[in-house]
């Protein structure tokens, strides 16, 4: 068992996103790829390698050019045949952490405890500082009209400060660039930059309603990452608590609208639970994991509860 | 139209309290910006335009109940002329004449339509409290709605009243009832209105009001409708007779008069036709002299054994059409086939037997029967087809022999009526012997009596006119006739012995009279009862009723013979509704008094076990009565000083407050309907 990597490391503004409390409460937390992943050195996770372990995984017919050092001669001694042994390889996990720093991730609804992009940000922190215990490899990109910040993956000691500081970037407020990139142009770049198959864990409000937005996970997929999808939603977005008539704006752009909150409730709650699943649908589609993550919930719980829901599933 | 507070107008500034509240809802809102605005912009982008429609229906609705509430605060109100009266509480009695002259048509109704408008105006204009009777003035006068201070259901009661104008006209009787009404009041005010075309022929003397207890009350004569621009034709006479010329052809005589205007000068002819059984069976035209046109006109005669009816109709266009057509009812099927049977024929006509009843018949008027009558001596009766009678009379006739008496308790059995009368050769041991099937009691001779007088019996349902003009009769001898307790004793003498018995055998019936039909047992046949008397057991005895062949008056009533018990009578109407009325115990002559329509009226007659086999008994033709076809305006009768009129109408301001705020009730209700559907229509 690794050991817990230290938090104390983490620089002091970046460790807003991970104080001692929080690793001291995930710090049992542990995650293990689903699927197999490509790693140089040996670890927790599956390989899609056979190599020396003490997992065995089949027997087959020896064929020339076979290490020799596999021939099971206990099976050739009771039965005459030449057959090689093979055993599971185990590997490092090359973790990427991305992260929507839109402007719709700005929002915090005058609570902020319970901002977007904080909340993503710390649950990625927290994903990343477990893997980084266990000795896996994390990266992490920014992105929010475009690509703003990539950290390639390393399992350095003094990596989890650059993670950190990667993950704190300030969200982009300003409304007047409006929405010139789409998620799925965002996703597709970042597809192209992470490399051998790992885990991909991107936090988001998948605020882009285009179909194809969520396309390039099944790219990802195809790759043979484990994906997964934690769709970031403020209580406020999910409640529509307003009252009375309210000029409501958008966060992305310059546009705003009147309307009754108390009148036109219902037809926006059908309209977020309908986008919701769309959301749902198309990750699943894609091969993805997709949870919903309430801003109001304690990080450990909702990451705990995600590693629970995966390991359930097979993924971790 | 006018304000009572118009003051109150000020609040219509109200009306911008909506508009301000609109403008306010569009002010500058409280900012709150919204990640997933995308979802909110589209769950609002389907029910925008109709929001804002919404929005704006509100804001009128909003305005109009303010506007609305106003007014009506403002009390407005109009100047309304009554239709009638000065407004205040008062006894309102209505005369509306229904005579057939009402049923004149002028500017596409009629004018006793015209009436029941006028009247219901009238009501309508009543103040709560008021007490209100209407009378019928065609004859005779009745009264359509007892005095009430129901004001509002007497409208509805004249609403629904069926007002059909068919007979002569009674305005003085009328106006009697009126002021009789009037009397059950309390009202103080009391008031008159008389509503009638008054034609030339309205009975109305103003000289009678005079004598009717005025006590105050104010009388106005309204005329009704106008001068009639064509002249009038009726048909004044229509006689069908056989024509010896023409044989198995019936010619009718038809004689048409005009009212109205002089067409002599004109050369214009009247152009009748009529129509049997439904189709035209001879069409002809007379020119007018004198004002009245005469014609002959000839169809084939019906058979003699049925009762067919034809109707004579004027086609030439003319005022009133009501009185265009006459009916007359062919053949005679309905008449009672009568055989008399003489026991005592003599040579001096005054001793002989049936001097009396023979005479008697003769005058018998066609509206009590119309009669087929045979005269036999006893001895000829052997030889008599009884099949061919309803009724027989045996007038003091000696006990008929065994096979004889037979067939008379056959002939009474089947249906027939046998009218016994006594006499000197009647043989009581014989006839209690041969006929005591079918007698209603014993006989135990004659015996002298001394002058003794009738008396009503046990059963006198039979005879409607009772003991009138019987009452002086004095008796010299009488056929005893042994009293029994379930006995039917139409007439007794006055020591109760019976004088008239009747007794129900089979599906006949024989009647028993103690008395003779000559002056050899009294001087009943001298007395003016005979005749009704006679008539009443030939009625009885045939179980028919009253035939009447001659025009009966509209409004008249018939009595009908009293049907025997399971038995019934039915009337049909030429709009073929029907009235029956079944037979009684103890016996009753009903009366039948539904004679508000034109034509011939059906009388059948058939028994319980039996009752889609009735048999046509008799018919009868109610008439238009002629005086009504002169439509000449008459004089609108004018009262002596002493009477006054009703007061002019006077104008009224008449509020609409009150539906104002029902019109603000019904907004309110729409503007919360408005607003539930502007919420649930996002």
């Amino acid at each position: 068992m690794t050991k817990p990597y230290p938090a104390s490391k983490a620089p002091n503004a970046p460790s807003k996103l991970l104080d001692q409390a929080l690793t001291e409460r995930i710090a049992s937390l542990r995650v293990r790829a689903s699927r197999a992943v490509d790693g140089i050195r040996s670890g927790m996770h599956k390989s899609p390698h056979r190599g020396a372990s003490v997992i065995f995984a089949e027997h087959r017919d020896y064929r020339p050019g076979d290490d020799l050092r596999m021939l099971d001669w206990r099976a050739y001694a009771r039965n005459d045949r030449y057959t090689v042994k093979h055993f599971e390889q185990e590997t490092h996990l090359r973790a990427h952490l991305l992260l929507d720093l839109s402007a719709s991730m700005a929002f915090d609804g005058g609570s902020p405890n319970t901002h977007k992009a904080t909340y993503a940000a710390t649950l990625l922190a927290a994903f990343g500082w477990i893997c980084l215990g266990q000795g896996d490899a994390v990266g992490a990109f920014a992105f929010d009209t475009d690509l703003r910040k990539a950290l390639p993956a390393r399992n350095r000691p003094d990596h989890l400060e650059a993670l950190l500081s990667v993950l704190a970037l300030p969200v982009a407020h300003d409304r007047t660039l409006g929405k010139s990139a789409s998620l799925a142009s965002c996703l597709t770049a970042l597809s192209e930059r992470v490399g051998r198959r790992g885990l991909v864990l991107l936090a988001s409000d998948l605020l882009d309603t285009e179909p194809e937005a969520l396309a390039p996970l099944s790219r990802l997929s195809a790759l043979g990452h484990d994906v997964m999808v934690l769709h970031i939603m403020h209580p406020q977005e999910l409640e529509f608590p307003f009252k009375h008539g309210l000029r409501f704006e958008d966060a992305e752009s310059l546009d705003s609208l009147e309307a009754d909150a108390d009148s036109v409730r219902t037809a926006y709650l059908a309209e977020l639970d309908t986008f919701m699943r769309q959301c749902k649908e198309r990750c699943v589609s894609a091969g993805a994991r997709y949870a919903v993550a309430r801003t109001d919930r304690p990080v450990q719980e909702v990451l705990a509860g995600l590693l629970m829901s995966a390991r359930r599933a097979g993924w971790a | 139209m006018g304000l009572e507070t118009p003051l109150a107008l000020l609040g219509l500034l109200g009306i911008v309290i909506p508009l301000v509240v609109h403008r306010m809802r569009n002010r500058e809102l409280p900012r709150v910006v919204l990640p997933t605005f995308a979802l909110l912009s589209r769950a609002l982008a389907r029910s925008q335009s109709k929001r804002a429609f919404t929005d704006l229906l509100l804001l009128v609705v909003r305005i109009a109940v303010i506007a609305a509430a106003v007014i009506a605060l403002a009390a407005p109100y109009v100047r309304s002329r009554l239709r009638f009266g000065d407004g205040r509480r008062a006894n309102v009695a209505i005369v509306i004449d229904d005579s057939l002259s009402m049923a004149r048509r002028e500017g596409g109704s009629s004018l006793i339509e015209a009436e029941r408008t006028r009247a219901r105006e009238v009501l309508a204009a009543l103040p709560d409290g008021s007490e209100v009777s209407v009378v019928l003035a065609g004859k005779p006068a009745r009264v359509l709605i007892p005095l009430t201070r129901d004001v509002s259901n007497a409208a509805r009661t004249l609403e629904r009243a069926p007002l059909s104008a068919v007979r002569s006209n009674d305005l003085g009787q009328a106006l009697e009832l009126a002021l009789r009404q009037q009397h059950r009041g309390v009202l103080a005010e009391r008031r008159v209105l008389v509503l009638s075309d008054f034609a030339r022929h309205t009975a109305l003397n103003p000289a009678e009001l005079k004598g009717f207890e005025l006590e105050g009350a104010a009388i106005s004569f309204e005329r009704i409708g106008t001068a009639p621009d064509k002249p009038n034709l009726y048909v004044a006479h229509a006689h069908a007779t056989a024509d010896p010329t023409r044989p198995n052809e019936t010619s009718i005589a038809i004689e048409i008069r005009s009212t109205g205007s002089d067409l002599d000068g004109e050369g214009l002819q009247a152009r009748v036709e009529v129509e049997v059984n439904g189709k035209v069976a001879s069409r002809g035209s007379a020119p007018f002299e004198r004002g009245v046109a005469k014609t002959v006109l000839h169809i084939p005669s019906p058979p003699a054994s049925e009762t067919t009816q034809a109707v004579v109709r004027i086609v030439t266009d003319d005022a009133l059409a009501a009185d265009n057509q006459a009916s007359i009812v062919l053949g005679d099927a309905d008449a009672v086939r009568l055989l008399l049977v003489n026991g005592d024929p003599q040579p001096a006509s005054r001793n002989d037997e049936l001097y009396y009843v023979t005479r008697a018949l003769a005058l018998m008027p066609p509206l009590e029967l119309t009669l087929h009558t045979q005269t036999v001596d006893a001895l000829s009766l052997a030889h008599v087809d009884l099949s061919g009678s309803d009724v027989v009379i045996l007038a003091n006739v000696p006990a008929p022999e065994a096979a004889l008496a037979k067939r008379l308790v056959d002939f009474v059995e089947a249906g027939g009526g046998l009218i016994i009368a006594a006499g000197p050769r009647v043989d009581a041991a014989a006839y209690n012997a041969r006929l005591g099937g079918v007698l209603p009691s014993h006989v135990r001779g004659s015996a002298r009596c001394n002058d003794l007088h009738f008396a009503l019996g046990s059963s006198p349902g039979a005879l409607p006119e009772g003991l009138a003009g019987l009452r002086e009769v004095r008796s010299k001898e009488r056929l005893l006739i042994e009293p029994q307790a379930q006995l039917e004793s139409l007439l007794s003498y006055e020591d109760e012995l019976p004088a008239l018995v009747a007794r129900n055998q089979g599906e006949g019936r024989c009647l028993l009279l103690a008395a003779s039909l000559d002056t050899e047992y009294g001087d009943l046949p001298l007395r003016p009862g005979f005749l009704p008397l006679l008539a009443a057991m030939i009625r009885d005895a045939a179980g028919a009723t009253a035939a009447a062949r001659a025009n009966v008056a509209p409004g008249d009533s018939i009595t009908l013979s009293a049907p025997r018990p399971d038995h019934f009578v039915e009337v049909r109407a030429p709009g073929g509704q029907t009235q029956r009325f079944w037979g009684q115990q103890p016996a009753e002559a009903p009366k039948f008094s539904a004679t508000d329509a034109l034509g011939v009226f059906e009388i059948r007659a058939g028994a319980a076990a039996n009752e889609h086999a009735a048999k046509l008994k008799a018919t009868f033709v109610v008439a238009p009565p002629q005086d009504e076809s002169d439509l000449t305006p008459g004089v609108v009768p004018e009262l002596g000083a002493d009477v006054q009129p009703i007061a002019e109408p006077v104008t009224v301001h008449v509020p609409f407050a009150p539906w104002l705020w029902l019109a603000v009730f019904g907004l309110v209700v729409l503007e919360g309907v408005l607003r539930v559907r502007r919420r649930w229509a996002v």
